[in-house]
């Protein structure tokens, strides 16, 4: 129980033990001390990765240890590429919302500091389990603090949304779970582990693909995938402010990992078979997302319904089963993350203010509060994939990647409508923007706003930091995520071997899109050139 | 037989009774204890009956070690003691004494603390640990009068309420007649077979008819019989649609009542019935028609659909309940429903996995139900025994640990991973879907258990999300130092469970004799 990937992933839960010593009244010692555990495990979770061997496709740091023999569950952690920075931003993440409910959490604070800590828990163990009960019960676990985070902390409609929000993703999993059982049954009886499973399952394709459906639509509904999103918004607009942030940040990527660690592995026929449906779905969720976003009037959901539309590029990179779409996705989730994250919170800073979440309430506030001003451009400009910015290297890959990918059938067409999603994207950004922050000042409150105190300049300067080191060194971070993902990839050609004659093919395009990434940073270049006029209008 | 007669051979057989003699000698005792103490105050009465609770327990264990493992018959035939029953002693043991430590507080509190009380307890605790130890009729039958009829007071045990009243008045009489159904059902057997014992039954049986559609035309009495002993054990088990009695008599009946009423009662007839089920109703001739496919007329069939009925129809009504031990008794109705999913699994299957999940979900379910109902009697406003979801309104910061405890219990009974009831909900399931493939039942217990879900979040909605409106006041719930305990130790034994389950399988695994395996 005592090694680093174990620590990882309890710490906090020993934080919670800690919390409970500490008086209910005395707020401010609740905060700093929850501050203080999350940056402690931040550090742990620094080390894991310094420690994490870059070239190596393998599970790292693994543990198989007997939990529950009599039933055949086993307590088996471990991290790969695929899985390693998405632990890393979860813990990143944490200390930046702590220090972000500071004033927003005024009371029951104790509570809202416990439950934030038992998601950590729960989030990281869902990403590195490898037994599917481990992961199913890390998977439930998170439910219920973001049920008690929404319900108690939230807006008006706060129950509504998060019984919404509860019943949607339970009913989803509660069948992923008989899948999970029918599994078990199919390869033997013998053991829930994923490496066991994978290596005596053998189905009937009719069965496959029940199978295939009932994991595909827990995951869908966690990601979530049109037309599976309703809960999102209600979910979003909701929640507090530290709430929405790891909602988006972490808990909708487990759908996404759930597909490449789970559905895909398992059914690699089924999953070749339906990609251009599922592919579909992604690329109508990318423009229904984006369409709908830009009709919002309030920030919050149009962030939300971003949200959809930026899931779905992860969503049809996974499907296009290219290494370069693959680990843009992985890299997507990451973008994604600090973007959306950003996004949250400065949204949760206006709310703070001025208590209102309508973009008609606002308007001209960029020369009353121009830090924020100049925070929201840039968290705005990694959201629509600005060149330099994260965002851009990581639709790139993926679009690149998609585009000539011989897995995705019509992986052209989708392609070329999920690209118009990115100009539409842009285009309800930068609307909401000016209609946000330029223009005549029109409410007499706005005039007496406060710009970013240092406590807000202190937690959003990381995810700032990261949007340009992730935009301009995306190799280290790809470097790791790729070995693993070509390693994951490769067995999933093998099992469609069938289709020998497409694979070569695909390596052939692989190599040349590795050459065209390769010269990224040449293009990078061109792309800002382009760009320029753009920024030009914003400016 | 007769000439093994002596003394030394009924001490003997005494042994393995001596639970139930100390059980009815401290109902006696605490009777007599009550009478002649001088002083009104009845506070020690709580304390004594555990300690001989505990005693009990004791006794139980150690009779759980000495016991053979194909079990004993003793007192002729009467009496069938094996690890089986002792285990589900065990538990109905553990949830006398949990609600024995709340009620002290409960009962002062309307001024109805009398040791009758516990007296009726105790003796109805003996009824049905009597009930779980035989394979014969006739001492089943006594039994189950022995557990009921004390149970029918204690129901009725707020003489000032007419709802408790008129609870314990339904119960009696509706009680009464399924009891005169099964009597009716236990007597063709004895006018077909001229025997009350579950195994002569068997072999005559097993012996005479080759098949369901053969008794049938043969002799049609005998399916009256199992028609008739079934239902008597679905009304005691509470399976839609005979279940009309349970919301009522949740409702009326003392809170804590109603938390060992609904574990111990429930618990002791599907016991009872299951082994009722494994000696007769399993006898291949009255599951199978003639070309070894079950028959469509078989009892098999009757359970399946009733178990389908009993999940949706259950959790469809308890979406709708605004009293929250009415909810609970719907609730209760659909983890009948579970049960009966284990059983069936069993009967088709035979494997052990399906033995044990069955005693696992019965543990896991009475730390979860005895421990909600545990919560609802201490936030019940005197003046009414009704709780309303309304009544639970702030309770988070009335009282953080009685919320907390509740929410263990409820996140439980609803199935949620890191909580005793989702091991046991997922141990039963897969049994019945890997051992016996009942697959689509699997499929409609997964779907109501959302639906569950639902309701169960309602309770938590009220406890954490809601303010208390009503007075203004949040001043803190005082919790007596032994209903803490109770709930404390529930709370963790749920927690225990949902953790670190493999002992406790595995231990249940274990108790499987002979009689079930034959």
């Amino acid at each position: 129980m005592f090694d680093l990937l174990s620590l990882v992933v309890f710490f906090p839960l020993l934080g919670v033990l800690f919390m409970f010593f500490i008086p209910k009244e005395n707020h401010q010692v609740l905060r700093n001390s929850t501050l203080f555990i999350t940056v402690l495990h931040f550090i742990f979770t620094l080390i894991l990765l310094l420690r994490f061997q870059e070239g190596n496709p393998y599970y790292q740091f693994e543990i198989n240890k007997t939990w529950i023999p009599s039933l055949g569950i086993s307590y088996h952690i471990a991290v790969d590429g695929i899985s390693i920075f998405l632990v890393v931003m979860a813990s990143f993440l944490m200390p930046i919302v702590i220090l972000s409910s500071y004033k927003a959490i005024k009371s029951r604070v104790r509570e809202y500091m416990i439950f934030m800590l038992i998601l950590e828990t729960a989030m990281i163990g869902a990403l590195v389990s490898l037994d599917f009960i481990l992961f199913y019960l890390f998977w439930e676990m998170m439910l219920i603090p973001m049920y008690f985070i929404i319900g108690i902390f939230g807006g008006d409609d706060r129950v509504y949304a998060t019984v919404k929000f509860f019943i949607y993703t339970m009913a989803g999993s509660v069948f992923m779970l008989v899948a999970i059982i029918y599994l078990y049954f199919a390869s033997g009886g013998v053991s829930f582990d994923l490496n066991y499973i994978l290596a005596n399952f053998n189905g009937s394709s009719t069965t496959q693909g029940v199978l295939f459906l009932a994991f595909f639509v827990a995951f869908a509904i966690k990601v979530p995938m049109f037309p599976f999103h309703t809960w999102l918004p209600d979910a979003h607009v909701q929640a507090p402010t530290g709430g929405s942030v790891i909602l988006a940040a972490v808990l909708l990527k487990m759908g996404t990992y759930g597909f490449i660690r789970f559905a895909i592995p398992l059914f690699p026929d089924v999953a070749y078979k339906y990609a251009f449906w599922i592919g579909l779905f992604a690329v109508i969720g990318i423009i229904y997302g984006a369409l709908v976003a830009m009709v919002q009037k309030d920030v919050k959901k149009l962030v939300a319904y971003s949200s959809v539309s930026h899931l779905g590029f992860v969503v049809l990179g996974i499907f296009a089963f290219t290494s370069l779409s693959v680990t843009g996705a992985i890299y997507q989730m990451l973008n994604h993350g600090v973007s959306t994250g950003l996004l949250f919170l400065l949204v949760g800073i206006l709310y703070e203010r001025r208590h209102t979440k309508q973009i008609a309430d606002f308007g001209g506030l960029s020369s009353i509060i121009p830090k924020f001003a100049l925070f929201f451009m840039i968290a705005l400009l990694s959201s629509i994939a600005l060149p330099l910015t994260n965002g851009f290297v990581g639709e790139f890959l993926i679009l690149s990647g998609s585009f000539s990918s011989a897995w995705l059938k019509n992986g052209q067409v989708l392609t070329i409508i999920a690209t118009s999603g990115v100009i539409l994207g842009a285009g309800y950004m930068l609307w909401m923007y000016q209609r946000v922050m330029f223009g005549a000042i029109k409410h007499e409150e706005n005039k007496n706003i406060k710009d970013l105190s240092f406590r807000e300049f202190t937690y959003l300067t990381p995810l700032i930091v990261l949007v340009f080191v992730m935009g301009i060194f995306p190799n280290y971070f790809l470097n790791r995520i790729e070995p693993s993902v070509n390693h994951y990839l490769s067995s999933f050609y093998e099992k469609n071997g069938k289709k020998l004659s497409i694979k070569k093919k695909t390596e052939q395009k692989n190599k040349e899109s590795n050459l065209l990434f390769e010269k990224n940073k040449e293009s990078n270049l061109v792309f800002y050139e382009k760009n320029k006029e753009f920024n030009g209008v914003i400016e | 037989m007769i000439d093994n007669i002596s003394i030394s051979h009924f001490l003997k057989e005494m042994i393995y009774l001596i639970p139930l003699l100390i059980l009815i000698l401290s109902s006696l005792v605490i009777l007599l204890v009550d009478v002649f103490s001088e002083s009104s105050n009845k506070r020690y009465l709580a304390p004594l009956t555990s300690l001989f609770l505990v005693f009990a327990l004791g006794a139980v264990s150690w009779v759980y070690n000495i016991v053979p493992k194909s079990g004993t018959k003793i007192l002729y035939n009467m009496v069938y003691v094996d690890q089986f029953s002792l285990v589900i002693s065990g538990m109905l043991i553990v949830s006398a004494i949990i609600t024995v430590w709340l009620s002290s507080d409960y009962l002062e509190r309307y001024e109805i603390a009398i040791g009758e009380f516990y007296s009726l307890l105790l003796i109805s605790l003996t009824g049905m640990i009597l009930m779980v130890s035989t394979t014969n009729f006739f001492t089943m039958f006594i039994a189950l009068e022995l557990f009921s009829i004390p149970i029918y007071v204690l129901t009725g045990f707020f003489r000032v309420y007419s709802r408790s009243i008129e609870s314990s008045i339904k119960y009696f009489i509706s009680g009464s007649v399924a009891s005169a159904i099964m009597l009716y059902g236990i007597t063709l057997f004895y006018g077909i077979f001229g025997t009350v014992e579950f195994t002569e039954i068997e072999r005559y049986i097993y012996n005479n008819y080759n098949s369901v559609a053969h008794i049938v035309k043969v002799e049609p009495l005998l399916i009256l019989g199992v028609v008739l002993v079934m239902a008597g054990f679905l009304f005691k088990t509470a399976i839609i649609p005979f279940h009309m009695w349970t919301p009522d008599v949740y409702e009326g009946a003392p809170t804590t009542v109603t938390g060992f009423m609904g574990f111990a009662v429930k618990t002791t007839a599907f016991a009872a019935f299951f082994r009722v089920v494994v000696s007769i109703f399993n006898t291949p001739s009255l599951v199978y028609s003639e070309n070894g496919t079950i028959s469509s007329s078989s009892w098999v069939n009757v359970i399946y659909v009733l178990i389908i009925i009993t999940l949706v129809v259950s959790n469809l009504i308890a979406m709708s309940q605004r009293n929250v031990k009415r909810m609970l008794a719907y609730s209760s109705i659909s983890h009948a429903a579970y049960l009966m999913i284990a059983l069936l699994t069993f009967s088709l299957s035979k494997t052990k996995d399906s033995y044990a999940s069955f005693l696992f979900y019965l543990l896991t379910y009475l730390f979860a139900s005895v421990g909600a109902f545990a919560v609802l009697s201490i936030f019940e406003k005197s003046g009414s025994n009704a709780v309303n979801l309304e009544d639970l309104n702030g309770a988070s910061k009335k009282s953080p640990f009685l919320a907390t405890s509740m929410l263990i219990f409820i996140f439980s009974m609803a199935g949620i991973p890191l909580f005793g009831g989702f091991f046991g909900k997922f141990y039963l399931l897969k049994s019945a879907f890997v051992d016996a493939g009942l697959i689509a039942l699997v499929l409609v217990a997964v779907i109501t258990s959302v639906i569950a879900i639902f309701y169960y979040l309602r309770v938590l909605v009220f406890m954490f999300m809601k303010e208390d409106s009503s007075n203004g006041n949040s001043e803190s719930i005082n919790i007596p130092f032994l209903g803490k305990l109770a709930i404390g130790l529930s709370a963790f034994m749920v927690v225990v469970l949902g953790i670190l389950p493999d002992s406790f399988i595995q231990f249940m695994g274990k108790t499987i004799s002979v009689f079930f395996l034959k």
